[in-house]
């Protein structure tokens, strides 16, 4: 009787030795993907900070530290994507609803420019941040140019105040473009 | 948004006998007009407003306020009032769903 | 000669003072200024709120906040002066939101995971206490002191996430209120709390979204406009909005901020727009 009540505990240990991995190991992914605390959350983000944006990360903010200029603006350069159509995209409507909403008073969750630059003069919410973007596409400024600047500014203007919208993936390349053909189209109301 | 409902009153710290003193308050309430649209539901969003605004002092009547929705979020109020002698000022409040409320404060006359 | 450099540095201090003065009120619309004239607004009633909840609330051990530091508060005057400090009980630098925390669940018997407490500290108690206590400081000048070391690392740490450029935006907080400061996002104009000493009116109550906030809930909404993300940019996904309240980089930016603004008036409940 003892014998068996014995056995019995011995068997039982050995089950709950052998499952322990096997619950593990079908859990483990899931609680790495999932369960992340805010903190680690947080702690993650923080630390996705990038070579270059830790070079800007001095107090003078618009002058990076520890990297050539020029190497800078080569290795920010050959991160720019072209899409297949070329720079100059076909869809304006799409443009203008990226750059800012009319409709919405200028509003857009993705392109956002008006926070930063006026226009389009019906709009009069936009920032002083950057220069004013009214008869852009009078400018003769090549369009190749105007879609480096949107990619990823930092190609141009190192450490600029302008997000790198391409390079995070907030803009996809032919969303750009659109973006792109309102800014340098004849008819946009910019260039009106 | 502090609870709704919630008052404060000012009055001055001491008054001299026949002077003539300002009682401010403000009271937190939301003050819907019933018109407005709840933006995610499209539904209107119920009336909810202060009705009558009741100042009393030592049990006598002051003055009545009768608001309406027209008035702002979180109204400021304001009146002045000639004391002669110490008390207590009481003020009674009450919106259209029923809440009502009361706050007083002290003005010392000497 | 000599007269005339006194009379120039007067003329500069005293533009300093008046620009220091109208940097809150410039950016405001012109009913909320006739409201900070008649010196009332309904940042008011988040103190007296605050005020019953200081006698009101008793925890586990029957003890009020009054029990404690007085019953109008007399032993926490110039008490947020300081603050953010490091606590010896506490072990660790706290601002007003963590302090206030720490008090309840160290001497008044809360429990800290309690989520009925946790809730209620959130949803309710937490910002009016503050308020009031923040405002048993008014008229004395900020003087925090970074007497310690931890204060002196928080300190360098925050100075250093002032300038930390991350995200999907490439943003820091020195973007925007150091480089940009005077400049408009939109219509909103930006202020150099840095420079400025903007510290001395929070917690403030804002006007449009009728909520009042302390300076924790600021600094974490702020850190919503960095688009911060976990793995690769994927809004829905992987945006990281805020850092968790009472985290060590929420004060370290408080810290930060507060020191800069050594010298100048506490006036609480401020006024935004």
């Amino acid at each position: 009787m003892k014998k068996f009540l014995f056995t019995g505990v011995i068997l039982g240990t050995g089950l709950l030795v052998a499952c322990q991995p096997a619950a593990q190991q079908a859990e483990a992914p899931k609680a790495e993907e999932k369960k992340l605390s805010a903190k680690e959350k947080f702690e993650i983000a923080l630390a996705n900070q990038d070579k270059y944006q830790k070079a800007c990360s001095n107090p003078n903010q618009l002058v990076p530290e520890g990297i050539d200029l020029e190497t800078f603006k080569k290795e920010m350069l050959a991160t720019v994507k072209f899409p297949e159509g070329g720079v100059v995209g076909k869809d304006i409507a799409k443009g203008e609803k990226l750059f800012g909403d009319p409709k919405k008073g200028g509003k857009s969750r993705r392109g956002n420019c008006y926070a930063c630059h006026c226009g389009d003069p019906q709009i009069i919410a936009c920032g002083n941040i950057g220069p004013s973007l009214r008869g852009y596409g009078k400018r003769g400024i090549d369009p190749k140019d105007t879609y480096i600047r949107i990619y990823n500014s930092w190609a141009v203007n190192p450490c600029s105040v302008m997000p790198r919208l391409g390079y995070h993936g907030v803009l996809k390349p032919e969303e750009i473009a659109d973006i792109v053909a309102y800014m340098h189209d004849p008819n946009s109301p910019l260039n009106k | 948004m502090a609870t709704i409902g919630r008052a404060v009153v000012r009055v001055p710290k001491s008054a001299s006998k026949g002077e003539v003193v300002k009682i401010q308050m403000v009271i937190t309430h939301p003050m819907e007009t019933g018109l407005r649209k709840d933006k995610k539901t499209g539904q209107l969003i119920p009336a909810h407003y202060i009705t009558k605004v009741e100042f009393l002092f030592n049990g006598k009547k002051v003055t009545t306020l009768h608001t309406g929705a027209g008035v702002s979020k979180n109204p400021y109020f304001a009146i002045k009032m000639k004391v002669t002698e110490s008390g207590t000022l009481t003020i009674k409040y009450e919106d259209n769903k029923g809440g009502k409320w009361e706050k007083s404060a002290e003005i010392n006359v000497s | 000669m000599k007269r005339k450099a006194i009379l120039a540095s007067a003329l500069v201090a005293g533009g300093a003072v008046f620009t220091m003065a109208m940097a809150q009120e410039e950016q405001l619309p012109t009913h909320l200024k006739e409201l900070l004239e008649l010196g009332m607004h309904p940042g008011h009633a988040f103190i007296d709120e605050g005020k019953d909840y200081y006698h009101s609330i008793k925890g586990a051990n029957g003890k009020t906040c009054a029990s404690c530091h007085g019953q109008d508060g007399e032993k926490l005057q110039g008490a947020y002066a300081k603050m953010p400090r490091y606590y010896k009980d506490l072990d660790r630098v706290a601002d007003i939101d963590t302090r206030i925390k720490g008090c309840m669940t160290k001497y008044m018997g809360f429990d800290a995971k309690d989520k009925k407490f946790k809730k209620d500290f959130d949803k309710k108690w937490r910002v009016p206490l503050a308020t009031y206590v923040a405002s048993l400081s008014n008229g004395q000048a900020i003087s925090v002191q970074l007497d310690d070391p931890q204060e002196k690392e928080m300190y360098k740490y925050g100075e250093q996430l002032w300038y930390m450029r991350v995200g999907a935006r490439d943003f820091s907080c020195g973007i925007c209120h150091t480089v940009l400061a005077g400049k408009r996002i939109r219509l909103q104009g930006l202020p150099d709390p840095v420079k400025n000493k903007l510290y001395t009116h929070w917690p403030a109550y804002r006007f449009g979204s009728d909520r009042m906030w302390t300076m924790e809930d600021r600094v974490r909404s702020c850190f919503k406009a960095y688009f911060l993300y976990t793995k690769q940019w994927d809004e829905k996904k992987d945006w990281v909005k805020k850092p968790p309240a009472h985290s060590d980089w929420v004060i370290a930016l408080e810290l930060y901020m507060k020191h800069a603004a050594n010298g100048a008036t506490i006036e609480v409940p401020g006024l935004l727009r």
